[in-house]
């Protein structure tokens, strides 16, 4: 199978349990390298859109969530709690409605918090050099471990893989070592397209992210 | 060996043995409805009361990873959503009986001020947005104290 272009969104597959329990669960990877002048453009972004987000009152519409309400119900029927948003970038970018800023951190994070404000798409992203596609959606399997090297993954418990193992919680922030830290050059979006959300959003928010990372 | 060919160090999982059983599927697909609909009640009930009590309320879920939930435990998440439902509206229905017991007392601030010296409220007591106060405060400070000369001053504007 031909690899897709940098930057353009790629469906994964998604088991077949996954899919007959939970319904229409879209995976959607794409890879970008960082651009020149991501950072400060991230930076500037960001700043715009402190100024136009109305986080209070989306916010007080989706129960305390910045992200897209389908995403809680997703996270609740995963056995998860919806109050408390399943990733770090979600829960400091709560702390919009009492600073009034969406704070820059580094260019993977700051395109993670600018495709939350804008369209509520949870964005995850992982450094290229850890993992390599394709990317599917399944149900951990016994003895497996995230990255291969790293801390045992329960059983069941549901997870974006790739040829090697588990990579990422389908819902949560990547484990320690994955994650698209400050240092990664190439990383690897990816989005979960959830029931209750038109697919082209997620599609589109996953390549708008690469879209500002790669500096178009 | 490829990538892409089975490890033999995995054993294949008996992942979900609760879903092993076809008879249960549509059993599950009907909860999960359920839990949805429910959710969404929820999440309208707490953007009319938006307070930190209804949102306490709302809490809810078992700790642990994303995971594919068994019948048992859709169940338990259905009936875990329609307690925190109840509580939420009884948060609700609490609230709008203070508002509408401080909605009374402004009223009779203004009938009989003198009665009602130093009482203050604010538009959280009320249920309104801003953040306006108000308070029965003597007319003239210390000379309308002496005189018994009470009035509601209304302080509006957020600081």
């Amino acid at each position: 199978m031909t690899p897709p272009d940098e930057g353009e969104p790629a469906p994964g597959a998604v088991d077949a349990t996954v899919l007959a329990e939970l319904g229409e669960i879209e995976l959607w990877t794409t890879t970008a390298t960082l651009g020149r002048g991501a950072h400060d453009a991230g930076r500037e972004r960001l700043d715009r859109l402190s100024g136009s987000l109305h986080a209070a009152e989306r916010m007080r519409e989706r129960a305390g969530r910045l992200a897209h309400p389908a995403y809680a119900d997703f996270e609740r029927q995963l056995g998860l709690d919806p109050a408390v948003p399943p990733t770090a970038l979600e829960r400091e970018a709560r702390e919009v409605v009492v600073t009034g800023h969406l704070l820059s951190r580094d260019p993977s994070h700051d395109v993670q918090l600018a495709i939350l404000a804008e369209v509520g798409v949870s964005l995850g992203a992982l450094d290229a050099r850890r993992t390599r596609g394709p990317w599917h959606v399944r149900p951990a399997a016994r003895g497996e471990r995230w990255g291969r090297r790293g801390a045992a993954v329960p059983v069941g418990e549901v997870v974006m893989a790739d040829a090697d193992g588990p990579v990422a919680p389908v819902v949560g922030d990547p484990p320690r070592g994955l994650g698209a830290g400050t240092r990664a050059r190439r990383v690897v979006l990816y989005a979960i397209g959830v029931p209750g959300m038109p697919s082209w959003e997620v599609s589109e928010a996953v390549w708008r992210a690469a879209r500002y990372l790669s500096g178009h | 060996m490829t990538s892409t060919e089975p490890r033999a160090d995995l054993t294949p999982a008996p992942v979900l043995p609760t879903l092993d059983a076809p008879e249960t599927v549509a059993s599950r697909r009907a909860l999960r409805e359920q839990v949805t609909a429910l959710g969404e009640e929820l999440r309208r009930t707490l953007a009319a009361d938006w307070t930190s009590e209804a949102l306490t309320a709302a809490r809810g879920g078992s700790p642990g990873g994303p995971r594919l939930l068994g019948l048992g435990e859709l169940e338990a998440l259905r009936d875990d959503l329609l307690a925190h439902l109840d509580d939420v509206r009884a948060v609700s229905a609490r609230r709008e009986e203070e508002h509408v017991r401080a909605r009374a007392l402004l009223q009779a601030m203004y009938d009989d001020p003198g009665a009602h010296r130093g009482v203050r409220l604010t538009t959280d007591d009320l249920g309104l947005p801003g953040c306006c106060r108000w308070q029965v405060r003597p007319v003239l400070g210390v000379v309308g104290r002496l005189a018994g000369w009470w009035r509601v001053k209304v302080s509006s504007g957020c600081p």
